[in-house]
């Protein structure tokens, strides 16, 4: 066996399942390279040059949604406003002015294909018997390990991480509304991250804008065997479907 | 030259690892998650309306999270055949979900510094019928925020 497993209090790191661990470093996740906020000024915007040279993953979530000043994934009307590529993250000018938001940028390049292992799934425990002190924990850089605060932690044994199944990627060569699979063998519904790159788009040369919510224009859904992406534009598109988190 | 704790993927090299073949590097995050309920693991969160909502209400379930800031998350919603029309029931889609069905139903969900909510707001003249049906929904909260 090559790598690091951390087992949960109680159980063997050598010989039980997955869901018995902590961490491994047999699971891909989605280890964050930056974060940032924006406020959207109604016009085109650079608001991260991360100078990768890939297409990273991404995620936009708005922070002044209404009601309630609330949280929440940028919908399917916001979605095409923001869009990556190998050298940054910009929002167009269609963004409503004033919308404020954060990002975080990934490192995993949604142009590789990938596939890695199903995860065994089960009954965990729960963290059941775990105190404060027990556990493993790695801080970020400069945070103090006796932290409460979740958010100072690389790894954490009183969370999970969000482990990667596959990533796929594909061209929609023809317009005209297509339905294209994008299958899998998790045997449940998974959560999903997609992305497309219209030809034709938003933005002054074309980037990669999120998909995971619905629009008049495009729809995903999720099923046990399949993520279904259904477009009518043509494009390159990108799914990062992930696993479920161990109980 | 690289510090702090660092784990590659199988035997990629700890020194010269691009960033897309590591594991865990405490130089950066992770996306942590704190709680979720997945069908999958039989841990399903149902709701279920126990009245019609009228045009222009809303109802909603919340899950507190335990944080004192706004934690980052997702939920998706299991269709049935009258929220998606019969080729979409069964199927998972993430939230927020605009103008579903004949109704201009709305099922959106936001984070609070308390809790996750899922709402449902009704509109144009509330072609859907909620009453006494449930639905299943996944959701993850990470411990991440802005």
């Amino acid at each position: 066996m090559i790598g690091m497993r951390v087992a949960q209090r109680g159980s063997d790191a050598a010989t039980s399942p997955d869901y018995k661990m902590a961490f491994s470093t047999s699971w891909p996740q989605l280890p964050i390279l930056k974060k940032g906020q924006f406020v959207s000024d109604g016009t085109f915007q650079v608001i991260d040059n991360h100078g990768l040279g890939y297409v990273p993953a991404f995620m936009v979530f708005i922070d002044n949604a209404t009601p309630d000043l609330a949280t929440r994934i940028a919908d399917g009307s916001e979605n095409p406003n923001f869009g990556m590529d190998e050298n940054s993250l910009a929002i167009s000018s269609s963004l409503t002015a004033g919308a404020k938001g954060h990002y975080y940028i990934f490192a995993l390049d949604i142009e590789k294909n990938f596939t890695a292992p199903i995860l065994e799934t089960g009954d965990a425990g729960k963290q059941q018997g775990r105190t404060e002190s027990q556990g493993v924990r790695f801080t970020q850089d400069g945070k103090d390990a006796a932290s409460k605060d979740l958010r100072d932690f690389s790894v954490h044994s009183n969370t999970r991480p969000w482990v990667i199944h596959k990533v796929s990627t594909g061209r929609k060569a023809v317009g005209g509304s297509q339905a294209i699979p994008i299958p899998h063998e998790l045997g449940y519904a998974p959560f999903y991250l997609g992305f497309v790159k219209l030809d034709s788009g938003a933005f002054p040369s074309p980037r990669y804008q999120a998909i995971n919510a619905a629009t008049t224009d495009a729809s995903v859904l999720s099923t046990p065997t399949q993520v279904t992406f259904t477009i009518g534009y043509v494009g390159s598109y990108s799914f990062i479907v992930l696993q479920d988190p161990l109980v | 030259m690289r510090t702090g704790f660092i784990a590659t993927y199988g035997k990629t090299d700890l020194a010269s690892a691009p960033d897309d073949e590591v594991a865990v590097n405490t130089a950066y995050g992770t996306l942590l998650i704190s709680a979720s309920a997945n069908p999958s693991h039989q841990d399903l969160y149902t709701f279920e309306f126990s009245s019609e909502p009228g045009n222009g209400d809303t109802t909603m379930f919340r899950v507190p999270h335990g944080f004192n800031y706004q934690p980052d998350g997702l939920a998706m919603i299991q269709f049935d055949d009258e929220l998606g029309g019969g080729s979409f029931e069964g199927q998972f889609a993430i939230l927020p979900l605009l103008q579903i069905g004949a109704g201009n139903t709305t099922f959106k969900y936001k984070i609070t510094a308390s809790y996750l909510e899922v709402y449902v707001t009704v509109s144009g003249g509330g072609a859907l019928t909620l009453s006494g049906k449930s639905y299943v929904f996944k959701y993850i909260i990470f411990a991440n925020s802005k």
